[in-house]
């Protein structure tokens, strides 16, 4: 046993089950006073996925908030907002469907038939614009989403996909 | 009886190679395993450079993105443990000297690190630890700043990868596995000294 700081056969020793014994009360000592965020391993593979798809970030352009079904038990807005990229423009609108689903209503230009994904840090939901550019994603959980946008194949090969900042439902 | 570490072949750095090669060819999700494995130990770390807590959740993303850009250039997976933490600290230093804040990063954590405060009742009944954490505590207080960092990172891993992350961290590689070190044994000695954390 040893007993001095000093003890170099002690610090020279394997590892054993008393040294992972204290490891693991510094840990659970460390994660109740100062843990990590629960939600930020989800946020890290989110930012990661959509790291992957190399795509256009658009910027933020126009963003609005209007009351809308006001008069209902429970008014509810609709947010307005409008993204810009080199190669496509697009206007989403969203609306409040109950305390945790939001519509997503969106028109992209130049019009044309675009795959749409919209991506939460957990799901992901798919949808095509018609050939006006129109779409719609019915149902999507409030909070945080992304747009992934992929354009229809051009004459000079394939345009760039596009994506949209982090938009947050709060 | 001490604890078996696997070959460094056929162990977690073939795990990091396989999940790395994936990465590199575009395969979606192909580092869900590791963000989850490590980004506890990346969290420690830049709290130990000092960040709050925004800022430190900033450090653990920042760096899986460099990881995904540099995945290229990462020749030995092995060292992977090394790099993110090698990585974390770089990003942590770099928003550090951006910004220069006049209040403490984590009032609870550093208050108590300070010394100021040990860990009375009070925090021990709030975020319901035994009360022989106190002693752990106390024996964490007692360690240099060098040993503090390196005994909060490397117990935030599981232990096959002891291993990678203590090599990273500068432990001292045994003959069959890492060694205690001179850290990680004080904390053994200061805790067997107290009876407290014996009783």
């Amino acid at each position: 046993m040893e007993t001095a700081g000093r003890n170099v056969a002690g610090a020279d020793a394997p590892l054993d089950e008393v040294d992972a014994a204290n490891l693991a009360a510094v840990r659970r000592l460390q994660d109740a006073l100062d843990p990590m965020p629960e939600d930020l391993v989800a946020g890290v593979r989110f930012a990661l996925s959509l790291e992957q798809l190399d795509a256009e970030v658009a910027s933020l352009v126009e963003q609005s908030k209007v009351d809308a079904r006001a008069g209902v038990d429970t008014a509810e807005q609709a947010r307005t907002i409008i993204f810009e990229s080199s190669t496509v423009t697009v206007m989403v609108t969203v609306a409040l469907l109950d305390d945790d689903r939001i519509r997503v209503d969106g028109w992209l230009s130049p019009e044309g038939e675009y795959r749409v994904e919209l991506r939460t840090p957990s799901d992901q939901f798919r949808t095509e614009s018609d050939v006006m550019g129109r779409f719609v994603i019915e149902s999507a959980p409030r909070g945080i989403f992304r747009l992934v946008i992929r354009p229809p194949r051009g004459r000079h090969g394939n345009p760039p996909v596009v994506i949209t900042p982090s938009v947050v439902i709060d | 009886m001490t604890i078996d570490v696997p070959d460094a072949i056929t162990g977690n750095a073939k795990r990091y190679a396989d999940a790395l090669r994936d990465a590199r060819e575009g395969v979606a999700h192909a580092l869900d395993d590791l963000v989850a494995e490590f980004s506890p130990m990346l969290w420690r770390v830049a709290r130990r450079q000092g960040l709050d807590r925004v800022e430190a959740e900033d450090v653990v993303q920042s760096t899986w993105l460099a990881l995904l850009r540099s995945v290229e250039s990462l020749t030995t997976p092995a060292a992977l443990p090394g790099w993110l933490v090698t990585t974390a600290k770089r990003e942590a230093w770099r928003i550090r000297a951006k910004v220069r804040r006049e209040t403490p990063a984590d009032r609870e954590w550093d208050e108590l690190a300070d010394g100021e405060t040990g860990i009375d009742f009070d925090v021990v009944e709030r975020l319901g630890m035994a009360p022989r954490y106190a002693s752990l505590w106390r024996a964490v207080r007692q360690l240099s700043d060098r040993c503090r960092d390196l005994v909060a990172v490397v117990a935030t891993v599981e232990r096959p990868d002891y291993n990678e992350v203590a090599r990273a961290l500068g432990m001292p590689r045994g003959s069959i596995g890492p060694s205690r070190g001179r850290c990680l044994n004080q904390l053994r000695e200061l805790l067997q000294a107290d009876p407290d954390w014996n009783g």
